[in-house]
């Protein structure tokens, strides 16, 4: 305990954590920057850091990035991320009717119940969940990895078969240079690619350039001038609004009571969304929206400026983020894109999820959950202090974010093993990532596919390596693998039957 | 609003630049550039500075890793630089070079580093054997590409099995049973000292086992403590505390003689074979690296290692210094060349 404590209230770590905290807070508020992106140009910053310092910090950058995009959702109805979309239907239309703080507020609470809730339940579950990793072999990484792949084109846009298409091409991309053995495929004679695609710069193109270019488009030229210059004046003219917000920020005790318990509901259902490889704060809060908009008593104001409606949205996408790191930590499988930069950036740090994290390294990764609960904490007072300016984030110029970002890109895929080559495949997947943004192919299928593509061929070979006789044999008397054949078996025929149902009926 | 907007810009910039600094040790290219540079400069600058005091042709070395930063490589270089530095009179920098399982850098020591003494390399072994016997290695080097400078440490492989395992209790054993009955045997890869170490095994018993690649030590020391395999092979300082600690049983150690580290462990010299396998890392420099030069640093590295500071770092650190000259570590580089390459097609 006191080692967890003196860990994390290390000079270094406080700084990150209030950085981290306050970085996030403009990434989210800024619309178009999401979390993932943040965190994956943080990245190059952390190979100085210590461990605790730098993987706080990357935690806080996520869960308040995702909290920040709540304020340009409510107002100036644009969502900063896509995890505050739910929250921008309720949210803008309480702006409108001149409750914009009132809403801020409970979108805070919400985010900081959700995010708290989330951090806990991580604390709690990952050290049983690793317990029985020592069950967990293989066969059941195997499996795991497969059923990982099956939801995750189907979870992670509207297009399921864009959503395919991009987890079929991080598969592919994953299967160039050597796995167990080592001959190189699609290496082309190439040393670099021998070796594989490195995730790190592969993640930096694909969600900080395509970011960069369409911000570039947006300049400003002849024919678009009075057009941009109207949403400019409109942007403008909202955030002056907002600093003249008149009301209370934190909701009365009388206020909350009745929007709890939707708040721990979403909270326990973004979790589970969290865990979900694929799933990000986007599905968990139009998860959290609908619950809320399910169980309340008040089902006409969802859309004209509903309380529980930001309450269910904030708290869901804010669950999701102390979700996706339960399996990251314990099994190696992130549970969103943010959970497989943090996971890249744990790994660039020298340590790999699993028990070591829990047992030889468990001072260190206790002070590191510790660090995400506090982050969650302190988004809110920050939130609270910032919510009449925070929304300014929102009209910072191109002329500034596009060449940080750029430079940032460019440099934290260097530094990482100072090769040249990764810069390379930073600007291909970055090209790459453009065009399936503009052709509307989400990104983090490619990312998870490219983590569990090798892991699933790896675990395969190493099972059929360590099965003495029949590999089907092997595979059905072990009790964890043949749960995880069912749960594949269901989630595949679970969208078939429901439309024989729905057409039965 | 600009203006601020403009310092944090700045500040941006600056800590990219720092974090680069600092996180990469400067890279090769840019270490390269920098003696171009002073090159032009003139000699009237290069009478002033440390190479003229020390009498080493260059004013600095880079002491290449070629893997990442953090790991077993790289920690072995960073404890070696300052007492090189010490012995040789130049500053010396480690940068890291990983990728392709140490080629990248190994190529690029070959091929592109210059060869007046201002750069030299950390290799480990038979993983460089294996790597360059493998006719999907597309570098085109050898053992004859490189000169071998002196050996840091070795690490001999030991066999472990299971907590608690009643049908083998030492190598003789071990080895009864598995002519009767399959062993699966995980190692930390297909081209690493442990998957050599159950090939030469096999041969001078005449046993087979069942292979089982894993990633790493790690990933076969929780299969085998989760009882998913039947043994592991890694070495000694891995799995020194464990087998203390009672979380794995040790069986055997594969080398001629018996480690001082777990004496009561039978090793296959007990059994006759005449084997000995471990996990050896070593200094290299490319062929054709000055001569002048190449003595210095043999010079250097020699007197590092005997001198007791290191000796005590690398107690600390649990490292084992095997020392071993430049003579005797090119005989060795050959007669494992010979070993391995017998083995070879036993690997998968």
């Amino acid at each position: 305990m006191q080692a967890i404590m003196s860990d994390l209230l290390s000079l270094q770590t406080l700084l990150a954590l209030v950085a981290g905290t306050f970085g996030g807070l403009v990434v989210g508020g800024l619309p178009g920057l999401s979390a993932t992106m943040g965190m994956s140009l943080l990245i190059p910053i952390t190979y100085t850091m210590d461990t605790v310092p730098s993987m706080v910090m990357l935690a806080a950058v996520y869960c308040s990035a995702v909290y920040g995009g709540s304020f340009s959702a409510i107002l100036i109805h644009t969502p900063g991320t896509p995890a505050s979309a739910a929250t921008a239907i309720d949210g803008y239309q309480l702006t409108k009717q001149g409750k914009g703080l009132q809403a801020l507020g409970v979108s805070t609470t919400a985010s900081v119940i959700g995010g708290v809730v989330s951090g806990v339940a991580l604390l709690l579950i990952a050290p049983q969940l690793v317990k029985v990793a020592l069950m967990f072999s293989a066969p059941e990484y195997f499996l795991i990895a497969v059923f990982g792949l099956t939801i995750v084109g189907g979870l992670s846009g509207n297009n399921l078969l864009k959503g395919l298409v991009s987890a079929g091409f991080g598969l592919i991309i994953g299967m160039v240079g050597m796995n167990i053995f080592p001959y190189a495929r699609y290496s082309f004679g190439n040393l670099n690619l021998q070796g594989g695609i490195q995730l790190v710069p592969a993640m930096i193109g694909l969600f900080s350039l395509p970011q960069v270019l369409t911000l570039a488009e947006s300049r400003v030229n002849k024919k678009n001038r009075e057009e941009q210059k109207k949403i400019q004046e409109s942007i403008q003219e909202q955030i002056a609004r907002a600093g003249k917000m008149k009301g209370h920020f934190w909701p009365t005790p009388a206020e909350l009571k009745p929007l709890l318990p939707t708040i721990l509901k979403a909270s326990i259902l973004g979790i589970g969304v969290g865990i979900l490889p694929g799933a990000g704060g986007d599905i968990g809060s139009w998860v959290g929206y609908n619950s809320a908009k399910n169980g309340s008593k008040n089902k006409e104001l969802f859309g004209k400026g509903s309380l529980e409606g930001i309450a269910g949205s904030e708290a869901g996408n804010n669950a999701v983020c102390g979700g996706a790191l339960i399996p990251a930590l314990t099994l190696g499988i992130p549970g969103s894109g943010a959970a497989a930069v943090f996971l890249g950036a744990l790994t660039v740090q020298g340590f790999s999820s699993g028990t070591n994290l829990f047992s030889k390294y468990a001072d260190m990764t206790y002070s590191i959950l510790v660090g995400f609960i506090a982050a969650n904490i302190l988004m809110g007072i920050m939130g609270w202090l910032l919510s009449r300016y925070a929304v300014r984030f929102a009209a910072l110029p191109n002329g500034i974010l596009i060449p940080v970002i750029t430079s940032l890109s460019v440099i934290g895929s260097y530094a990482i093993r100072n090769n040249v080559f990764d810069v390379y495949v930073m600007l291909f997947f970055g090209v790459i990532g453009y065009c399936m943004k503009k052709f509307d192919f989400p990104a983090a299928p490619t990312v998870l596919a490219l983590i569990l593509g090798p892991m699933a061929e790896r675990n395969l070979i190493t099972s059929i390596q360590m099965c003495k006789g029949s590999i089907l044999v092997y595979y059905f008397t072990r009790p964890i693998c043949v749960f995880f054949m069912i749960l594949i078996v269901v989630t595949l025929l679970a969208p078939v039957i429901q439309k024989r149902r729905r057409e039965a009926v | 609003m600009k203006k601020i907007l403009g310092i944090a810009l700045g500040a941006v910039m600056v800590m990219n630049l720092t974090a680069c600094s600092g996180g990469g040790a400067g890279a090769p290219a840019a270490s390269t550039a920098a003696q171009a540079a002073q090159a032009q400069s003139g000699t009237a600058e290069k009478d002033g500075d440390q190479s003229t005091d020390s009498g080493y042709p260059v004013d600095k070395v880079t002491l290449l890793c070629p893997s990442d930063a953090g790991g077993a490589m790289d920690q072995n270089c960073r404890m070696m630089a300052p007492y090189l530095e010490k012995h040789l009179g130049v500053p010396v920098e480690v940068t890291n070079m990983g990728g392709s399982a140490c080629w990248i850098g190994w190529s690029y020591l070959y091929n592109e580093a210059p060869k007046d003494g201002s750069c030299i390399s950390f290799a480990n072994f038979p993983n460089m054997i294996t790597g360059y016997l493998d006719t999907a290695n597309t570098t085109g080097l050898d053992n004859t590409s490189f000169q071998f400078l002196e050996m840091l440490t070795s690490d001999t492989n030991i066999i472990v099995a299971a907590e608690g395992e009643d049908r083998f209790t030492d190598l003789e054993s071990l080895l009864e049973y598995a002519r009767d009955n399959v062993v699966t045997v995980a190692d930390a890869g297909a081209r690493t000292d442990d998957a050599v170490c159950v090939a030469q095994l096999e041969k001078a018993s005449g046993v087979t086992f069942q292979h089982v690649h894993f990633e790493n030590t790690a990933g076969g020391m929780a299969a085998i403590q989760g009882r998913q395999v039947d043994l592991l092979v890694c070495n000694v300082s891995e799995a020194v505390e464990p087998v203390e600690s009672g979380a794995i049983t040790g069986i055997g150690i594969i080398d001629r003689e018996r480690s001082s580290f777990l004496p009561e462990l039978q090793c296959s010299g007990d059994l006759g074979y005449e084997i000995s396998c471990s996990s050896s890392r070593g200094f290299i420099c490319a062929h054709g690296m000055d001569e002048q030069a190449k003595a210095l640093v043999c010079e250097a590295l020699e007197a590092a290692m005997n001198d007791p500071e290191l000796q005590s770092a690398a107690e600390t650190a649990g490292i084992n210094l095997a020392p071993m000259n430049e003579a005797e570590f090119t005989g060795w580089v050959t007669a494992q060349n010979d070993a391995i390459r017998e083995i070879f097609g036993m690997l998968d």
